[in-house]
């Protein structure tokens, strides 16, 4: 079960033609946050961006420079 | 002696060093692929990303768009939507930082990503030491490093120097530089230039 979790996210990461290189994470705040929890919302977060043809939208300051 | 060469993030740094605040993260991807270490840098926010189970993710492939074509260098950073600006900015900039990686830091093996995720998530052990610890060190090592990025040392000295006029704040700095008051506190601290000295920033 524990190596098919794993299996799945790094799988993904190299699908598509894809061969991964390297792969880091900022994980979350909440309390008790398992691994599992983590891999599933990196896998679902990748699926996302692909899904959404990879569109370019970095965050932006939106002010005039000081 | 030996001359310790210049790192690539303090080249990196260097490039940025004249941009005034806030520095835009296009401007440093910019930087970034002018060093030609990258093809391809895209940032894409996702909306649906539960900040309270991830904040951000840094994807680097490699992909051939034909048999005989030349591969193509990607890195891909994926970072909460939900977040504020500040801290997107921080998150974007941070996985940036891994575009430095060396062989030994990247995590691209099952086990690898196992490893990285548990010591992330789990306390430092002492007990049992692994190359996963060092691993997630040097990843939140890169949260530190980023700063400078983010915040040129010419404001930074700039800044300090109103700071302790008391003609600025720590809120006013954060939303001059649109970054999160706590990383701002922190870069205007007196500790600042010894640590980025030994986080090599």
């Amino acid at each position: 079960m524990k190596t098919e979790r794993v299996d799945t996210l790094h799988s993904s990461l190299n699908e598509g033609g894809r061969e991964l290189i390297n792969v880091k994470f900022i994980v979350g705040t909440g309390r008790g946050l398992r691994r599992d929890q983590v891999e599933q919302a990196a896998k679902s977060a990748v699926k996302r961006a692909f899904d959404s043809g990879l569109i370019d939208n970095p965050p932006m300051s939106n002010m005039a420079p000081m | 002696m030996a001359i310790k060469p210049v790192s690539r993030l303090r080249t990196l740094i260097e490039r940025i060093a004249a941009q005034s605040l806030p520095v835009e993260i296009p401007t440093i991807r910019d930087a970034l692929v002018d060093l030609h270490i990258q093809d391809r840098i895209i940032f894409y926010p996702d909306n649906e990303m539960n900040p309270e189970e991830l904040r951000g993710v840094y994807y680097q492939y490699r992909v051939r768009s034909g048999v005989y074509a030349d591969p193509e260098n990607i890195s891909l950073i994926i970072y909460c939507a939900r977040l504020s600006i500040p801290w997107q900015r921080i998150i974007c900039c941070k996985e940036l930082v891994h575009i430095f990686d060396t062989d030994f830091e990247t995590t691209d093996l099952a086990e690898e990503i196992d490893g990285l995720i548990d010591r992330l998530l789990g306390p430092f052990s002492t007990e049992d030491i692994s190359v996963y610890d060092i691993m997630a060190a040097k990843d939140r090592l890169a949260l530190y490093q980023c700063l400078p990025l983010l915040f040129p040392e010419s404001e930074r000295i700039k800044y300090k120097e109103l700071l302790i006029r008391n003609a600025v704040t720590i809120e006013s700095i954060a939303k001059a530089a649109c970054l999160p008051e706590t990383f701002v506190r922190l870069l205007m601290s007196d500790e600042w230039p010894s640590l980025a000295e030994a986080f090599e920033c």
